[in-house]
């Protein structure tokens, strides 16, 4: 990430190239090359790790390009992968399960992130403790805490088995991670609570920038709380709303570490998310082309999600601030 | 600028450079896997670089200085004890050996024992020509092959040595990631090893890697049990079925192993499909699991050891790694298991609850009990990365490696069974293992899985998903043996 100057002066050169059909002065001609030559590390950057591996992505996927044998030809197939990937029944599969996984937990995290932002946004004795508590399941590596709930649903040493137990909900414990019908659920679960504090940091900053004023005229007005949250808070947290919506949304499809190492996709394919699948697609099939393809896939699926949200989603508020 | 436009424009900015960022993030795993093993292994390597003028030099008189200490057999009783020996005589010599040493970088799997890393710096304490950077590639076989793919699809030149399961060898030999070592490890010194792990590191005529280990499953049971209640191991599934509900008890399961949806979980299914008489290819490698009712005589007499006879607790689809049964074994949490003779060195540290005289192990059970039961050959050997700069010194610490030496310690302190039989007739280990020549016989009858470059695919794709799905009892056996031949059927097309 740039510095706040960097960002600033890069993008008023932006604007200053694309923006402005005015007559440009020469300090504005200035202002322009020394921002654009400060935006250069970035814009360099951007182009090593994301622009040139995607093109690369991209190209790949034209070719039947497997390393399963040295000598093996790797001819160009045109978009033959991509008609296999739309005929391709591990991929709809694996889509299926991202969807439902990313829609539950993404909806799942909102709701209890919001609850768990208003209640920290509040002020009470140890607020900061609790405030960076929250925060602890985030900041685990993905994979420990995978391997966490790993032991946690472990069917003979599991806390979880054994609170149901004590609860009297089961009578014998369940291996959560070998049942079609649960590990999905266990695994949404798993994702929800490791992911739900950044859906609380995100929205617990924006709560912070509504002034206090705004609750001192909607009290004076005689509203009640549940009005105030709906006429003040929400309104004004929509644009953060977005932008956690739509982090989240992106993370959730490119859901990988939790489902690899909690699962590796089984029951079955009943949890091999997209990205798993792309992973053995390149990985145990070596299938290098077929792999790339459906990275591609996966990126254009984020990119629709981005373009949604903030088209469609983005519109209203920019409406609303007016 | 004025501060209003600032800060509206910052959202909007921000909105856009979060999309930015959105698009950016997918790629990353794809750049991981280009260039992200430049960055990890390269660097352990680095050290060696400033000995490199030296090497063409040293390492020629060191070969053959090494060589000898490895292969003359038992009387070198300096590598036997390698943290004592050398302290007097490699004093000295080891601050010039670290100067000179070349050291080749290892990708191993997880020794669970923890055994494997010790012998490594042992023989970096006592070896003054070569080191070792033994760098261990997560916890299961998968994970080293996922990484080696990273590396060798990369062209990465990180890698020197690779331990190869039985199903890589001809795996990367085919995509052209190992190199044959047909040289290095010619017929006479073939010989001198188990036929069938020389067997496993063969692929079209050449072999490809040097048998590091031999791994094959036994029948661990708790003697005194079975003494206390006069039980004798069992020669068939029916006895194992009837032993375990003797042993049973509220504590205590009666059998386990493993059943994950991984290659550790297939392996108890295959021997099972071989114990009934069935394959998953035959030798022209056409796939013959579905033909007769082998797959699923197989599949149910494992599903109903777990779901109604309840001899075998459902907690072993679970269990990914072999420890996890010989944990539970060692806890005294259970009669009987089938597991690799790889991980029998736990029984041996002074924190297993089961100690010596309490064990043993017998041959695999098989249906009619005339024979024993077919057990998976699951030897490891070590080969040399193509990509490797240090291909020569590589094949020179493989040798010592798998020298009688090296595995005779192995199998002394570590447990693990050699590659070379001869060492089975060392009288150290005889006293140590009395249950040595009944793995060394059990070995001649190992068979391997499917010899094909496809099979890590068709395990992954075809069989480990339908044996999940069965396991889980989310399909029933003769549909999850059906959806396994069609794939690999499939696969096999290309």
């Amino acid at each position: 990430m740039a510095t706040a100057t960097g960002r600033l002066t890069g993008r008023s050169a932006v604007a200053g190239l694309f923006g402005s059909r005015a007559r440009r002065s020469a300090q504005e001609r200035a202002d322009a090359r020394l921002g654009l030559l400060l935006a250069a590390p970035a814009i360099v950057t951007i182009l090593l790790i994301a622009v040139i591996p995607l093109g690369g992505t991209i190209w790949d996927s034209l070719f039947r390009l497997s390393l399963r044998f040295e000598n093996a030809p790797r001819p160009f197939v045109g978009l033959e992968n991509y008609r296999t990937v739309l005929s391709d029944d591990a991929w709809y599969n694996a889509l299926g399960v991202t969807g439902l996984v990313a829609g539950v937990s993404v909806a799942a995290e909102l709701v209890l992130g919001m609850i768990i932002a208003l209640l920290i946004n509040r002020s009470f004795r140890g607020r900061g403790i609790v405030r960076a508590s929250v925060l602890v399941p985030w900041a685990l590596t993905t994979v420990v805490s995978a391997k966490m709930w790993a032991w946690i649903y472990d069917g003979r040493y599991g806390v979880a088995n054994d609170l149901l137990m004590r609860l009297g909900l089961i009578e014998s414990p369940i291996i959560f991670l070998v049942r079609p019908d649960v590990t999905i659920w266990a695994m949404t679960a798993a994702e929800i609570w490791k992911t739900t504090p950044f859906m609380a940091l995100l929205l617990l900053a924006g709560l912070q920038l509504i002034p206090g004023e705004l609750y001192e005229a909607s009290a004076l007005d005689g509203a009640s709380r549940w009005q105030t949250f709906w006429r003040v808070t929400l309104p004004i947290l929509k644009p953060t709303i977005l932008v956690a919506l739509l982090f989240r949304t992106i993370d959730a499809v490119r859901m990988f570490d939790l489902p690899r190492v909690l699962t590796n996709g089984g029951p079955g394919k009943s949890t091999e998310t997209v990205v798993l699948y792309t992973y053995n697609t390149f990985f145990t099939s070596l299938n290098f082309g077929y792999g790339s393809t459906l990275a591609v896939m996966i990126f254009l699926i984020v990119m629709v999600i981005s373009f949604v949200y903030i088209k469609v989603l983005g519109a209203p508020t920019q409406g609303a601030r007016r | 600028m004025s501060d209003m436009l600032t800060r509206r424009s910052s959202r909007r900015a921000f909105v856009k450079r979060s999309l930015l960022v959105g698009l950016a993030v997918p790629a990353l795993p794809l750049l991981a896997a280009c260039g992200g093993s430049a960055t990890t292994p390269g660097k352990p390597a680095e050290p060696a670089k400033p000995a490199e003028p030296a090497k063409p030099a040293e390492s020629k008189p060191a070969a053959p200085a090494a060589q000898p200490a490895a292969t003359s057999a038992p009387a070198a009783a300096a590598p036997a004890k390698p943290t004592e020996a050398p302290k007097p005589a490699a004093a000295a010599p080891a601050q010039k050996g670290t100067a000179t040493a070349t050291t080749v970088v290892w990708f191993a799997g997880r020794d669970t024992t923890g055994y494997t890393p010790k012998q490594v710096e042992a023989f970096n304490k006592a070896n003054t020509s070569f080191q070792i950077d033994y760098q261990e590639q997560g916890a299961t076989t998968t994970d080293l092959h996922d990484k080696f793919v990273t590396v060798a699809g990369a062209k990465d030149s990180s890698v020197d040595i690779v331990s190869l399961d039985v199903p890589f060898v001809p795996e990367f030999a085919a995509a052209g990631w190992t190199i044959p070592v047909d040289d290095a490890f010619p017929k006479d010194e073939q010989a001198k090893f188990f036929s069938g792990t020389v067997h496993g590191a063969t692929y079209e005529g050449k072999i490809w890697a040097i048998p590091w280990f031999n791994n094959g499953p036994g029948l661990f049971y708790r003697k005194d049990l079975f003494d206390a209640k006069g039980l004798k191991p069992p020669k068939t599934y029916d006895e194992l079925l009837s032993t375990a509900l003797a042993l049973q008890t509220p504590e205590m399961a009666g059998f386990a192993m493993q059943l994950p949806q991984n290659e550790g979980g297939i392996i108890n299914w295959i021997e099972y499909l071989w114990g009934y008489g069935g394959d998953l290819v035959d030798d022209k490698l056409n796939v013959v699991v579905d033909q007769g009712t082998a797959g699923v005589d197989g599949m149910q007499k494992i599903l109903d050891f777990v779901y109604k006879d309840k001899i075998l607790p459902e907690a072993a689809l679970q269990f990914r790694l072999g420890s996890d049964v010989m944990d539970l074994f060692r806890g005294g949490k259970v009669s009987m298991i089938r597991l690799w003779f790889s991980t029998v060195g736990t029984l041996y540290n002074p924190d297993s609850a089961i100690k010596t005289g309490q064990w043993d192990v017998a041959p695999l059970p098989s249906k009619t009990g005339e024979k024993p039961g077919p057990g998976c050959l699951g030897d490891w050997n070590l080969g040399i990365s193509k990509f490797s700069t240090k291909q020569k010194e590589a094949l020179e610490v493989v040798k010592i490696l798998t020298g009688q030496e090296q595995q005779r310690t192995r199998f002394l302190d570590g447990g693990f069974l050699p590659a070379r039989p001869a060492v089975f007739d060392d009288p150290d280990i005889q006293k140590k293992y009395p249950y040595a020549k009944a793995a060394q016989a059990s070995f001649e009858i190992l068979k391997p899985r499917p010899v094909t470059p496809y099979w890590p695919q068709m395990s992954a794709d075809a069989v480990q998903p339908a044996f999940g799905q069965a396991m889980a009892r989310q399909i029933p056996p003769d549909q999850a043996i059906k959806q396994m031949a069609d794939k690999m059927r499939q696969i096999l097309k290309g």
